[in-house]
């Protein structure tokens, strides 16, 4: 009867996890950001993601660098985060998590690793496809800032005919 | 010399065959459309018309004299007629030429009833998803040239079978046709059904905040009836010719209630409808978990009781066709193992049944016990760095949840009476080739994923230790690699010990064979034995063997 032990121990012990796994995530609630030095480029970075899941698009413009936006006015970004928008895009909710690296650096040049996860897939084939992106960082007068032109984690060439 | 001869007639006659029936259908098409059946056809008809020409041309003459070769082989009054009836290369040849004409003419006829469809429902632009009103007269004779061609070849089949038995690969290759077609119609029977389910589900309760056009509407319903109407006649089809077979008269009958291929069959339903069964309802679960977790903001904004109703109904209603078709199933292999003259075929479908359903249940329990695992490290450990993504934790508790629960439901259900069975006869089920493939599948699959899961965890630590940029953060990494390297290696302990447990009891049973020292390692000398002509030298030899010290043989 040894096997049926056994067997009664991984049922209760599967049960088990899902109990304690269930009352965790419930009770640990949504993940708190971490709370980054002011002026480290990773709290840039998470400034630039808070904007953009707030929609609040002149305020993560303001996390591009000097170089950037003297290349694109706020004008032609809002155009273009509008028409991102307008797809959907970027979306929040629970499919979807971005996850922010250590900075490092390598000669003068810093850069950030932005990784997102995104569950895909049906029945046993269901996974979390992970990218990670690594935003080019330097520091203006105004503190770190991205050195990219991104429309949310997208490198985009934008020019609009004026 | 027989086989490449025959490699080259009927690897001709495959090809050339290829070429007269695409000449036809071109042909045909071309004729249709002049009578204005089935719209316009695409391309100009002289050009077609050249084609087709040029296609039967080549391939009619070539394509006749190759399979008169063939076919003159056959002639009883030939002396090796018998042989190649029965040859390998004949019955590969009937049954690859039958699986592409069933292929090519299942999909000329769903087109044509998905025309027949879209005809009475809102008319989608003409080039959606490919899709082009000008076809119908291809498909029409595609149709019809194929199932010429079809029928044609059931009736060599027919005649080959009807003139004595065939056995080995002359038996079962064909045999992989007529299960493959059953298996592949009743497949995608069922899951036109379910997209059929989800329409209606869509129409009944709209979805929030989607706008589906008509275009797409139309199109899917059109495509999904015209896949139900065409492999329901198939998957019938085939399974009734299958089940004449079990009552006709002589050897046919027998050597089909024997047959490997049929079991086959079986399992494979029964291993695909337990994993429908399992996938579908735990999105009926998944559907009611994510309000009850507080994830329905979450995972895509206004998601109301509307959606859950259509959520659950059309999988649960979509599990519904896959239960019943995994119970028949497992009826009819029952029954008829018991109808068998071999006693021990009802154990085989016992322990087939049983294994494949507790391998099904257990591999889903498995992935969401792994799934879990890790959330749990992420939760524990890690998810301080996320930016947005809130919900993400319950989302995947409601997508997994189900996996390990419903998964550990089946297998329990399944490996109790495998356990019980064991403590029964336990000689028995050591040494079954089912259980013992069943373990060592699982065994497999868990090595695998825990090898893979180590050498990323190990790859991750490595790359810290040398201060690599890998990205992301060590927890969010690592977490789900080690739970699937946790649930993996439990696995493979749990079945690994279970193995090692029917190892040993083999050993114990199995007699031990006497130890027969090689002949090149033995000294050897050889003897002349005199007598007196009218002495007994088997006698003489007899009272020499029995003198001889251990070790020692006498051999003649």
């Amino acid at each position: 009867m040894s096997s049926n032990r056994s067997l009664l121990a991984i049922v209760a012990g599967i049960l088990a996890l899902v109990t304690v796994t269930v009352v965790v995530v419930l009770v640990a609630g949504d993940p708190k950001p971490q709370e980054f030095p002011p002026d480290s480029a990773e709290a840039a970075v998470q400034g630039y993601l808070g904007a953009w899941n707030e929609r609040d698009i002149p305020t993560a413009y303001a996390f591009l660098s000097e170089r950037v936006r003297a290349s694109t006015s706020l004008e032609d970004y809002q155009r273009a985060a509008d028409e991102f928008l307008t797809w959907g895009m970027p979306p929040n909710g629970p499919d979807r998590r971005i996850s922010i690296g250590d900075a490092s650096s390598e000669g003068d040049r810093t850069v950030v690793p932005v990784t997102v996860e995104e569950l895909y897939g049906d029945g046993l084939n269901q996974n979390v496809s992970r990218s990670t992106r690594y935003l080019p960082m330097v520091r203006d007068a105004d503190g770190w800032r991205i050195d990219e032109t991104l429309v949310w984690l997208d490198p985009t060439y934008i020019d609009y005919p004026k | 010399m027989q086989t490449v001869r025959r490699l080259y007639v009927y690897l001709l006659s495959g090809i050339t065959l290829g070429f007269l029936i695409y000449g036809l259908i071109t042909l045909v098409e071309v004729a249709l459309s002049a009578l204005g059946v089935g719209g316009g056809g695409i391309g100009g008809r002289r050009e077609q018309l050249s084609l087709a020409a040029a296609l039967i041309g080549v391939g009619l003459p070539v394509w006749a004299i190759h399979w008169w070769f063939a076919e003159r082989g056959l002639d009883p009054a030939r002396p090796n007629a018998e042989e190649e009836r029965r040859s390998t290369v004949r019955a590969l040849y009937v049954t690859v030429v039958m699986i592409v004409l069933l292929s090519v003419g299942a999909f000329a006829a769903r087109d044509l009833v998905r025309e027949f469809v879209l005809g009475f429902l809102p008319r989608p632009q003409d080039d959606f998803y490919g899709y082009s009103s000008g076809s119908a007269a291809r498909s029409l004779a595609t149709l019809v040239v194929t199932g010429a061609a079809w029928g044609y070849h059931v009736a060599i089949r027919r005649r080959d079978l009807a003139r004595g038995p065939l056995e080995g690969a002359a038996a079962w290759l064909p045999r992989v046709y007529v299960y493959g077609a059953t298996l592949t119609g009743l497949m995608i029977t069922l899951q036109a059904f379910g997209d059929l389910a989800r329409y209606a589900g869509e129409t009944l309760w709209p979805v929030s905040g989607t706008d589906y056009t008509g275009d797409y509407r139309s199109y899917a319903f059109a495509e999904s009836l015209s896949l139900l109407a065409v492999w329901t006649i198939g998957w019938i089809g085939h399974w009734w010719y299958a089940g004449r077979l079990l009552i006709a008269a002589g050897w046919r009958a027998s050597s089909e209630r024997a047959a490997r291929l049929r079991l086959a069959f079986f399992v494979s339903v029964i291993l695909a409808g337990a994993f429908s069964v399992i996938r579908l309802t735990a999105e009926a679960v998944r559907a009611v978990l994510i309000p009850v977790l507080d994830a329905t903001d979450a995972i895509g904004g206004n998601l109301g009781a509307t959606d859950l109703v259509r959520a659950v109904a059309v999988a649960l209603v979509s599990a519904v066709p896959w239960a019943v078709v995994w119970w028949l199933h497992q009826r009819w292999m029952h029954e008829e193992a018991l109808e068998a003259d071999d006693p021990s075929r009802e154990a085989v479908a016992a322990r087939l049944d049983l294994h494949s359903v507790a391998l099904v249940g257990l591999a889903f329990a498995a992935v969401g016990t792994g799934w879990l695992v890790g959330l749990l490290i992420d939760v524990a450990l890690g998810g301080s760095r996320t930016v947005g993504g809130s919900g993400f934790w319950r989302a995947e508790l409601a997508n997994f949840v189900p996996f390990t629960l419903i998964g550990l439901g089946v297998w329990v259900w399944r490996w109790w009476p495998i356990q019980a069975r064991h403590q029964a006869d336990p000689a028995a089920e050591a040494a079954s080739t089912i259980r013992r493939s069943f373990l060592l599948v699982i065994l497999a699959a868990s090595v695998i994923t825990s090898l893979g899961s180590l050498a990323y965890v190990l790859y991750r630590l490595f790359g810290s230790l040398l201060g690599a940029n890998l990205g992301g953060g060590g927890v969010l990494e690592l977490s789900m690699p080690i739970g699937a390297l946790l649930a993996a290696g439990g696995v493979a302990l749990y079945h690994g010990l279970a193995l090692r447990r029917d190892l040993a009891l083999r050993a114990a049973i199995e007699p031990e064979a006497p130890v027969v020292m090689p002949v090149a390692e033995r000294s050897r000398r050889s003897l002349v034995l005199f007598g007196p002509p009218d002495g007994d030298s088997d006698a003489a030899l007899g009272a020499l063997r029995e003198a001889l010290p251990p070790g020692f043989t006498l051999d003649e």
